[in-house]
């Protein structure tokens, strides 16, 4: 029997070309999508998981409100949770430390992600070694973890224990343990770890993660309970030494997370990670998948159950020749189901050829054989479910037609009037025309952060990391020569820039009992002409001004208005450690100096000497040329490191990497789906033309023009999609508006969108629907009657 | 065989009530060979497809040796079909996608015959329609005769009691009309009990007896031939 279905299934496949194509097409690239998608999401969900005891494992994060979650905890907490709580078996501190000069014999790499730990930091994490003891690599304090991988760079075939490689210029460590991830994901992808250099003994200052390990059964609740509960009465402690009071409502709550969450959950948390992944883009990707392939499924649906006018014969004769209902469904099944397959086998060439593209597109570099044999099996899972799916009602409806009418075709015009099959095309349309007006936002979103007046002008400037401290000294001194750099405008150097991390630190205003917490950027006083900052009231910090390099400050806008300043300039504040108060000087403009996915908070500006960056603003149209000359002059400032350098606006730009490639899977996605209702709509037309051939001739002999019946054919289409569009402009605004919810600044939701994107979706599905039509309005009376 | 009692069969459209059959009484034993004569739109097609369980009547009794069958399950319906009725249709209704061999093998799939008796009997059929020739080839590429041929196999493979044969000359020209109408008598000469619906009286007289009608009701009966 079933060789008898497979049989048919394949002929009916060859005769009928035009709507295989169209049908293995759709499902072949609504597949295509959702095995996209699907490998993306299972290799976000893949991360941590394979880590030896990963369920015992948490990392340390601090809540405030529950709304702002920090990964910074201080230094001495390790220490106390391994010491004062049973339940933990071990706990240990890691800081990601930036980007490291490695240097042997006569290579020099950068390592981009290098992280110091506690010497126990791999009893509490187990990643796999390659060669060392994760006991004892870090007992020496020089001794030093990298990853495989930077061990082949620097090694080759080479055996790296015990070898010596230098740091930054400086330090020499030698090699006590490879860590080998195989392939596998986490979000500790460091590739050097050292020990930490230094200690706070502060508990009211933050400064690195704690990871901690407990025993099995043990209660998390109680654990994170009774440390909330310690620690914050150590802060307490500590502030009260200093004069200071904490609210209780400004204490935080002390939470774990497990380790394998880690990955996912940490979109809000501030804390540095590579290739961080985001949980509520793994939803939305998932329902895009599910609604891409959804769409293909009610192209299979529509286009079955309109070419089933064409099955009545057979229909009729397998149940007059004794076929039961179940064995047409069988029969029907078997068919939606070998071209899913087809649609299948098409949809991996698919995956493989835009794997690359997609591979861009999300900032991974997913392999399909990292998927193995349960890959296959779950992809053919997915092929049969979806064959399933789309040949259930098709196979329900046709099989259900009673013998006597199909046999006399009178179905045609008994039931719904293909309402089902309306309904299924608005769904397809509306789906569709939601996907495209929510990426038009999101562009429009990124467009109007990257053309938003920032308050400070990062066009043009020039940013290098220093690494030394002594660096500062070394800029400061040279200054003269690098401003003498014809097409250099101003030089500065300061601890943090716009767009990066910047730290908040705890000041006292002179005459108040509560501590604030505003971020702090120590500069040099050229930073607000480099900057092009806006000094509303005072002045900037002054080179002439010696209080001004120690503790004189300026404030930022927000600043005066949150902490209430009266009077700011004059006003006596100083940071908690320090002993003695500091004036501010200025009052500059606030300036975006975080993303616009964030509001402005209070910012202030110090002459500290911790500074890590130099910036450069230059004016000219020889750009080459003045870098080169910057990078020979930064040769005699660092002569150490080669000159690294960004620009500040392309930084600025990258902080919505993000958005944009969550805006390009969204596009993508968009015109994918797009393109299955427009081969959906192109087969309907075809069947609608079919069926009412012998009525387009009548009109044609009665005097109708082809444009008549183009608008005939195409207007009950074209109305379904007008419909489609009405549902999806209030479900799109909803989702925007959610959507835009993720940002501080946003872009306005502009009504005019909404009908240039329907305006262009009903073209192009009007070209679609036109091309049958214009065939059929074209064809001679006679033909089409005698067809008939 | 097949009994009636006042079978009734009323089609209704939104605004409009057709009768199609009025009381319609009748009964033909096993081994006839009735012939049904009318007009069109008398109700000669829609007992048939009463007759032949592929439509429900909307009253009256139908007995099908000796079970009131007119108001079984679909599924009931389909049982008795497959194992006791053939049909043989004016438009020959053969399924595209299958060959010659495939579609008169359809009916014993739906019966569960094993593959090499579905062989043995295929085979059987089409060497003595003289079609064995054309086994693998595709209904539309045979002539009307040797298309109404393969119906006809298709009907009798499954060795039913009874063949309800809508209009099966209608399609033909005289030569394979007749070259049909020679396998049904044959047929009924073996025992099949047939119903055959037709326009021609040439044909109707092959058979034993000739029903009429008119306006949905039986009119006369007419015995052409005595039944042995």
């Amino acid at each position: 029997m079933w060789l008898n279905y497979l049989k048919i299934a394949f002929r009916r496949l060859a005769n009928n070309r035009i709507v295989s194509v169209l049908n293995s097409l759709a499902l072949a690239v609504g597949l295509t999508v959702a095995l996209l998608i699907g490998i993306f999401i299972t290799h976000e969900l893949q991360y941590d998981r394979w880590v030896p005891d990963h369920e015992q494992v948490f990392r340390v994060y601090r809540v405030w409100n529950q709304t702002s979650n920090v990964v910074w905890t201080p230094s001495p907490l390790a220490e106390k949770l391994r010491s004062d709580y049973p339940e933990v078996i071990s706990a240990s501190g890691l800081s990601p430390s930036g980007e490291k000069l490695v240097e042997l014999a006569d290579k020099q790499i950068f390592v981009e992600h290098t992280a110091a730990v506690d010497s126990t930091f791999f009893q509490v994490v187990s990643l796999p070694f390659a060669a060392g003891d994760p006991e004892t690599a870090l007992s020496d304090p020089k001794g030093m973890i990298i990853s495989t991988k930077l061990a082949e760079i620097i090694f080759g075939e080479e055996d790296p224990l015990g070898q010596t490689i230098r740091l930054d210029g400086t330090d020499d460590y030698f090699i006590t343990g490879i860590i080998s991830l195989e392939g596998r994901n986490s979000h500790l992808a460091f590739d050097l770890y050292r020990r930490f250099e230094w200690y706070s003994p502060y508990w009211s200052g933050n400064n690195r993660a704690t990871y901690v390990k407990v025993n099995q059964n043990s209660s998390v609740e109680g654990l994170e309970g009774k440390v909330t509960t310690d620690v914050n009465k150590l802060v307490q402690q500590e502030l009260a030494g200093m004069n200071l009071n904490v609210n209780a409502e400004d204490q935080a709550e002390w939470r774990l997370q497990p380790f394998a969450k880690i990955h996912l959950h940490s979109s809000e948390y501030s804390w540095i990670q590579s290739k961080k992944g985001n949980i509520e883009h793994l939803y939305i990707f998932g329902l895009i998948a599910v609604l891409v392939l959804l769409v293909a499924i009610f192209n299979y649906v529509n286009l079955a159950t309109a070419q089933a006018t064409q099955r009545g014969r057979e229909i009729g004769v397998r149940k007059v020749t004794g076929a039961m209902r179940s064995q047409l469904v069988s029969q029907f099944l078997t068919e939606s189901i070998l071209i899913a397959l087809v649609a299948g086998v098409i949809a991996i060439v698919l995956t493989v050829l835009l794997l690359p593209v997609f591979n861009e597109v999300v900032d991974r570099t997913l392999t399909l054989q990292e998927y193995g044999l349960l890959g296959v099996i779950g992809m053919v899972l997915l092929t049969i479910i979806t064959g399933l799916l789309a040949g259930t009602y098709p196979a329900l409806v046709i099989s259900g037609y009673r013998p006597v009418e199909v046999m006399q075709k009178k179905f045609f015009h008994a039931g719904d009037k293909g309402l089902f099959r309306k309904v299924l095309v608005t769904s397809q349309f509306a789906i569709t025309i939601t996907l495209l007006l929510f990426m038009a936002f999101i562009y429009k979103q990124i467009h109007f952060m990257n053309s938003q007046d920032l308050g400070f002008d990062p066009e043009q400037i020039i940013t290098v990391p220093l690494n030394f401290s002594t660096t500062n000294y070394s800029i400061q001194n040279r200054k003269n020569d690098l401003l003498a750099i014809p097409g250099v405008e101003a030089a500065s150097v300061s601890s943090r820039l716009p767009g990066k991390l910047i730290p908040d630190w705890t000041i006292r205003i002179m005459g108040r009992e509560e501590g604030y917490n505003p971020y702090v950027i120590f500069t040099d006083p050229d930073f607000a002409e480099v900057m092009d900052l806006n000094v509303k009231e005072g002045r900037y910090l002054d080179e002439e001004i010696a209080a001004d390099s120690v503790n004189n400050f300026v404030v930022n806008e927000t600043l005066v208005r949150e902490f209430q300043l009266d009077d700011p300039i004059g006003a006596e504040i100083k940071f908690t450690s320090d002993t003695v108060w500091g004036r501010i000087v200025g009052v500059v403009e606030d300036f975006n100096f975080h993303s616009l996915t964030r509001p402005i908070r209070p910012l202030v500006m110090g002459g500290g000497e911790r500074k890590w960056f130099a910036s450069v603003r230059l004016n000219t149209a020889e750009l080459d040329q003045v870098l080169a000359s910057i990078q020979t002059l930064w040769q005699e400032i660092e002569p150490t490191h080669p000159m690294r350098f960004e620009f500040l606006d392309e930084e600025f730009a990258a902080l919505y990497e993000e958005q944009s490639r969550f805006g390009n899977t969204v596009l993508y996605s968009g015109l994918l789906t797009l393109l299955i209702a427009l081969l959906g709509l192109f087969g309907l037309t075809m069947f609608s033309v079919q069926r009412r051939v012998k009525e387009i001739g009548i009109r044609k002999i009665l005097g109708a023009s082809v444009s008549s019946i183009v608008k005939l054919i195409s207007l009950e289409f074209i109305l379904l999609i007008i419909v489609a569009f009405l549902i999806a402009v209030p479900v799109s605004f909803y989702i925007v508006r959610k959507w835009l919810e993720n940002f501080a600044y946003q872009t306005d939701v502009s009504w005019w969108l909404f009908p240039v994107i329907g305006l262009v979706i009903i073209i192009i599905a009007m070209i679609t629907a036109s091309v049958q039509s214009l065939r059929a309005a074209n064809l001679r009376p006679a033909t089409t009657l005698r067809t008939e | 065989m097949i009994k009636t009692v006042d079978l009734a069969k009323v089609y209704q459209t939104d605004e409009v009530e057709t009768t199609a059959l009025n009381q319609v009484n009748i009964e033909i034993k096993e081994g006839e060979f009735v012939s049904v004569m009318g007009p069109s739109g008398c109700g000669k097609s829609t007992l048939l497809n009463v007759l032949g369980m592929i439509d429900n009547p909307s009253g009256g009794e139908y007995f099908f040796n000796g079970e009131e069958v007119g108001h079984l399950s679909e599924r009931k319906r389909s049982n008795i079909r497959k194992h006791n009725l053939g049909f043989v249709f004016q438009s020959f209704n053969l399924i595209d996608e299958l060959t010659v061999f495939e579609n008169i093998e359809l009916p014993m799939l739906y019966t569960k015959v094993p593959a090499s008796d579905r062989k043995k009997r295929v085979e059987e059929l089409l060497e003595g329609m003289n079609i064995m020739h054309r086994r693998n080839h595709f209904p539309q590429q045979l002539s009307g005769g040797q298309q109404q041929r393969v119906a006809v196999a298709r009907a009798i493979v499954n060795r039913p009691k009874v063949i309800l044969a809508d209009e099966p000359t209608g399609n033909l020209d005289s030569a394979n009309g007749d070259e049909v109408m020679k396998l049904l008598t044959e047929l009924n000469a073996s025992g099949t009990t047939i119903l055959m619906v037709t326009h021609s009286q040439y044909c109707a007289e092959f058979g034993n007896r000739i029903i009429r009608m008119l306006d949905g009701q039986v009119v006369t009966e007419n015995v052409v031939k005595q039944y042995l």
